[in-house]
């Protein structure tokens, strides 16, 4: 097994391990570390296809998109840990859960 | 040419950060500017065929191009005449609205920065840019949610930002994986290469499921009600009546361009099977709100499954020749119908908040008599969700039924009747709260007329766009070809 092909497990398994997180845990803090293991995983994948053409020089095409994936997940996380911080400053709920019911939609007609 | 429908706009948004006292100036200037620019687009595709540029002059595959194309003008022009009329709305809106007189000069460059990365969304040609595009309006879009104020609207961004995320991340991994197979990343390039294999059929299985989460199919559209339905009105507009169409129209390039290796019976049958779900299970929904936003937002999952009935139109169709499919085209002028008739419904709920401090069903007793040019607005967007024949949504039904009829699938038609039949119940009980009269007496605050117009002309244009069906269909006919 070359190091690519390796490298391309490992990147689907940190994937794999980031989805489960994702929709398994319910903790916000949890489930932005867990999207941060997802991209990490798609990054270190594109990187690993960097080498395609094992004969001449690394292609540099997966290096760019990976920097610009970084950017991109950073600005995703900045703005995720900021809507948790506004979240915790007005109550101290932790969870987030998918599937909720919308609180004014209680029976409050008169 | 064509990069100044991104580059204005995004211009425009960072003016509006350096000069906020001047918001409402520059982003109703820029607004006006990028629908005269998309108008001059549109036509000169119109006139003389597919347009595109290549950025800083690299070409494929190393450079990224920008190209417009007969669908794309279509996207493009709905952009233009929603966003232009939004604009419109927004400043009045804000100004009515008990929201912090802050919310204005956020508004605008957030909603100029999406209005700019869908424009670009709707020219991109490689997989990867439209990656980046359609991450950098989710930013957008999530931080404009955030513009109201209550917890359970943050805790609903949240939701959004984190699901859709979550899917941005599934279609990124599927580009990876075409581009480890086939070493392109542009769609036209990537065309011609694939061949069916295990790579193409996971990378799509990755990048549909991901771009569906976008796209709230069922069963994946549990984030959408409340992230529409909670923020403030110019926001559940844009939101429901554009962004959405960003993902689906990314699902239908790449289907039709990479599709044809990999397309199976049983796929198509599956999202079908959702679509239908879909149809259903918003229409219950929407029947079972008490609350008109949460009505309209529940409306777009059911929408949005009609817009997925393109898939198997696409896979039962036959269709060969230089002639546009019907489904494809069906799918696309309904996309835009909804657009319109969408924008029109939410901002006549706004109008109702502002007049009534309440969007609840039960404070729409009476509007005849009160805002007789809202209700007006309802009943008509009402009417153009359900596509009457003659309006937009109705030619775009027709077509897709044009293309379902003929295959196996005889069960179709009974099955589109019944999903019409569904849009036009929940729509008449939301519509027979305008004539219900109301009990005691009536407080309202006054709304200028002049906003009060702005839904009814968008529902105006949603049913008349049946009209200018020649028209439409010979836009969508205008094809790109290579990439040089």
């Amino acid at each position: 097994m070359t190091p690519d092909v390796l490298f391309k497990y490992v990147a689907v398994l940190l994937f794999v391990i980031g989805l489960y997180g994702m929709l398994s845990q319910p903790h916000m803090l949890r489930k932005i570390l867990a999207g941060n293991l997802m991209s990490v995983g798609v990054f270190l994948f594109m990187i690993a296809t960097a080498a395609r053409n094992a004969s001449i020089t690394a292609d540099p095409v997966p290096h760019a998109m990976v920097i610009t994936g970084i950017v991109v997940s950073i600005s995703v996380t900045a703005l995720a840990l900021m809507l948790v911080e506004r979240i915790q400053r007005s109550s101290k709920r932790i969870h987030l859960y998918w599937w909720f019911r919308h609180p004014h939609d209680r029976d409050d007609e008169p | 040419m064509i990069s100044v429908l991104i580059v204005l706009p995004l211009t425009a948004a960072f003016l509006v950060f350096l000069w906020p006292r001047q918001a409402t100036f520059i982003g109703l200037s820029a607004s006006a500017a990028t629908v005269i620019l998309t108008a001059i687009c549109v036509t000169s595709v119109y006139l003389s065929g597919p347009m595109h540029t290549l950025l800083g002059g690299w070409s494929p595959p190393l450079g990224i191009r920008l190209a417009i194309d007969g669908l794309s003008a279509l996207m493009l022009s709905m952009m233009a005449l929603v966003g232009g009329l939004l604009s419109l709305f927004a400043p009045g809106y804000f100004k009515r609205s008990h929201d912090k007189p802050a919310t204005i000069t956020l508004f605008w460059p957030l909603w100029l920065l999406l209005w700019g990365t869908l424009n670009g969304l709707f020219m991109a040609a490689d997989i990867f840019t439209l990656y980046v595009l359609m991450e950098i309006s989710l930013l957008a879009a999530v931080a404009l949610v955030t513009l109201s104020p209550s917890q359970v609207a943050t805790m609903a961004a949240l939701r959004y930002l984190l699901v859709t995320t979550t899917g941005s991340l599934l279609y990124l991994m599927g580009v990876a994986i075409l581009y480890d197979a086939y070493g392109v990343l542009d769609m036209v390039l990537l065309a011609e290469e694939v061949q069916s294999g295990w790579a193409l059929t996971t990378a799509l299985l990755l990048m549909t499921i991901g771009l569906m989460t976008k796209a709230a199919l069922f069963p994946l559209h549990f984030w959408l009600p409340p992230a529409h339905a909670l923020s403030p009105v110019p926001v559940s507009a844009i939101l429901s009546a554009l962004f959405v169409k960003g993902a689906f129209y990314l699902l239908l390039r790449l289907w039709s361009a990479l599709g044809e290796q990999a397309a199976s019976a049983e796929f198509s049958l599956v999202i079908a099977m959702l679509a239908v779900a879909a149809i259903v299970w918003g229409s219950v929904q929407a029947l079972r709100q008490r609350h008109l936003k949460m009505l309209i937002a529940y409306s777009t999952v059911a929408q949005v499954g009609f817009f997925f009935l393109a898939f198997p139109a696409l896979a039962n169709s036959h269709h060969t020749g230089p002639d546009i499919d019907p489904g494809l085209a069906g799918s696309a002028i309904q996309v835009v119908a909804h657009a319109l008739a969408k924008a029109s419904l939410f901002l006549a709920a706004g109008i109702l908040l502002l007049a009534r401090h309440s969007d609840r069903l039960s404070a729409m007793r009476g509007m005849a008599r009160s805002l007789p040019v809202t209700a007006a607005a309802l009943a008509l967007a009402g009417l153009g969700l359900y596509g009457p024949p003659g309006s937009g949504a109705g030619l775009g039904k027709s077509l897709l039924g044009q293309a379902l009829h003929g295959g196996e699938h005889g069960w179709w038609e009974p099955l589109l009747t019944f999903a019409g039949l569904l849009t036009i119940t929940y729509v008449l009980s939301m519509l027979r709260y305008i004539v219900l009269p109301y009990r005691g007496s009536l407080t309202m605050t006054p709304v200028s007329l002049w906003l009060q117009a702005i839904p009814l002309v968008l529902a105006l244009c949603g049913l008349g766009l049946g009209w200018f069906e020649p028209l439409l269909i010979e836009l969508l006919q205008v094809q790109s070809g290579g990439t040089e």
